[in-house]
């Protein structure tokens, strides 16, 4: 399932003092199947953007299109089943006695019977990778890392076909980090899940992404693949944005020794180009 | 000097009569020198913010002591002495700003203190000055960003000069620049004020040029020591759930695939020395 927006603007508190322009004719697109990452510095307009997603905002000018056919004459009830949206810190929602009852809240209306609740409940508990054990324990109980997937699993027990998170990782220990995109990746990979993922870090989205969308002062500043988007890191640094530590590094290493590709963006690449230089050198 | 000495120290959070808890700090005994910079590391529940909290007497030891200077935390007299000398910057900066504005909010810990209202004006708009917000004294705090927040938070800290501050992931809900923002202002307080900072975090790069790293893995201290040092043990550091540098994990995946380099390389410069020698032969 795609996602289109046409000439996207949108302002908050308009006819205020406080009025302001979050999103200024955008234009953009999530291709069915793929796995985007979109980055920008605060205030940039990244979740504001991503609110449209499933009509959680209405577009103050232009258009937002789900499938083809625009967000205004859609069933809402409908798309927001279809697009699911992780918020920032969605631990923070979670309020039932138990993870098992907290999962369970997003279909309540859906009036599935005890059993088909039942499966449906360990299916997204598995998908997230937690242990069934959890589902009788209090959300207090879990560490950051398993609410954040609680949370996630309470999202995709209503089976959308689109995941757009924002920060999901933000607040996370590494290891809790890990075993979260490695959620993600299997959700995309084995489930076909199209994946919208908004962060700030470079060196996550060049882990995870395909493509990514810089977004900046509520336009879009640049799209494409990661490769050609990082390689142009003089403007990204110009936007407040850090290329990753490990790309600084290897473009340092190029200007003293110019036969290394500077444009790499992921340490597993950083490797393979070392260990060419080291094998042509005989070293 | 030492400023903060921890001796044999443990603590377990109370628990349900059915419910006993693990304890969340075991046998911990080290000692932070005035000046010092430590960044404390350690998984979600390893014990490092029940640490930061036994610091400044907001948890009292259950086994061992904490000495603040010569001050047993446990010693009530001293709990507003010990209070000023460590002062706590937390996670989330929604959660800790009270004044309607931001230099209102700054003299919270002074006015509290009974300290004199002209000194209190010289020292919130000096702390101001340090997390350069003196242009937002009069802006509400909501109104910032988070970063600003942080530096707010900073600054309120400052207003009671404090020998220590301590930072419970104070950066972890910031973006990039914000970050920059409030690692760039504790650096110098540390490197130019002498002020002792403990940065509680998950985020490798804020640790490297840290005097001291200290991993604590459930409730026990695991690896203390420079960062170069520490992070050098990759694999033990991963077992504990935490991440080192890339540039000392690239090294470290290198040495893997057989190449003489070093292993405890932490920065960037470090890194093109090390790769040009080894490409030139020597």
């Amino acid at each position: 399932m795609g996602i289109e927006t046409r000439e996207l603007s949108y302002v908050y508190m308009k006819n205020t003092p406080y009025e302001k322009k979050a999103l200024d004719n955008v234009s953009m697109n999530v291709r069915n199947g793929e796995f985007l990452g979109i980055i920008g510095h605060t205030g940039c307009g990244k979740t504001t953007l991503i609110q449209h997603f499933n009509a959680l905002l209405k577009p103050t000018s232009g258009s937002v299109l789900i499938d083809g056919c625009d967000i205004k004459d859609s069933d809402q009830k409908d798309l927001r089943n279809k697009v699911g949206l992780v918020f920032q810190y969605p631990e923070h929602q979670l309020f039932e006695e138990t993870v098992y009852k907290d999962i369970a809240f997003g279909v309540r209306k859906r009036k599935y019977d005890d059993n088909k609740l039942d499966k449906k409940i360990h299916e997204v508990i598995e998908l997230v990778g937690l242990d069934q054990s959890i589902l009788n324990k209090s959300v207090f109980d879990l560490s950051g890392g398993q609410k954040r997937r609680t949370a996630i699993a309470g999202v995709l027990i209503m089976e959308p076909s689109v995941l757009v998170l924002d920060e999901p990782a933000a607040g996370l220990d590494p290891s809790g980090r890990d075993a979260l995109y490695k959620v993600l990746t299997d959700l995309h990979e084995n489930k076909d899940i199209t994946i919208v993922f908004v962060s700030h870090s470079m060196e996550d989205i060049a882990l995870m992404c395909e493509r990514v969308i810089v977004m900046n002062a509520g336009r879009i500043y640049m799209s494409g693949t990661v490769r050609d988007v990082y390689k142009r890191s003089t403007e990204l640094t110009g936007i407040g944005l850090d290329v990753p530590g490990i790309t600084r590094f290897m473009k340092s290493l190029h200007e003293v020794i110019p036969e290394i590709d500077g444009d790499i963006f992921r340490l597993q690449d950083a490797k393979n180009e070392l260990i060419r230089l080291f094998e042509a050198k005989k070293c | 000097m030492k400023i903060i000495r921890t001796c044999e120290l443990s603590y377990t959070y109370e628990g349900g009569e059915d419910s006993p808890t693990d304890p969340a700090i075991i046998d911990i005994s080290l000692e932070i020198k005035k000046g010092e910079f430590v960044s404390v590391l350690g998984r979600n529940g390893s014990g490092k913010s029940t640490l930061a909290k036994l610091f400044n007497a907001l948890l009292l030891p259950e086994e061992g002591t904490v000495f603040i200077y010569s001050y047993d935390t446990r010693d009530k007299n001293f709990l507003w002495e010990i209070r000023k000398t460590v002062g706590m910057v937390f996670q989330n900066p929604d959660n800790q700003i009270i004044g309607t504005t931001v230099e209102e909010d700054v003299a919270f810990g002074p006015e509290n203190m009974g300290i004199e209202s002209s000194e209190i004006r010289k020292r919130v708009d000096g702390a101001l000055l340090v997390v350069g917000l003196d242009e937002y004294a009069k802006r509400e705090p909501h109104m910032l960003s988070g970063g600003q927040k942080q530096r707010t938070a900073i600054a309120g800290i400052l207003a009671i000069k404090p020998d220590v501050i301590v930072l419970d992931e104070a950066t972890s809900m910031l973006d990039p620049t914000g970050r920059k923002e409030v690692m760039g202002i504790v650096k110098d307080l540390c490197r130019k004020d002498g002020i002792t900072v403990i940065n509680i975090t998950h985020i490798m790069d804020e640790t490297v040029d840290s005097d001291r790293v200290i991993i604590l893995d459930h409730g026990r201290l695991k690896l203390a020591g420079p960062p170069r040092d520490v992070f050098k043990k990759v694999d033990e550091v991963r077992g504990y759930g935490l991440d080192v540098p890339q540039i000392t994990c690239l090294f470290h995946e290198l040495r893997k695939c057989g190449y003489m380099l070093p292993d405890d390389v932490i920065t960037p410069e470090e890194g093109i020395k090390h790769i040009r020698s080894m490409i030139n032969g020597n």
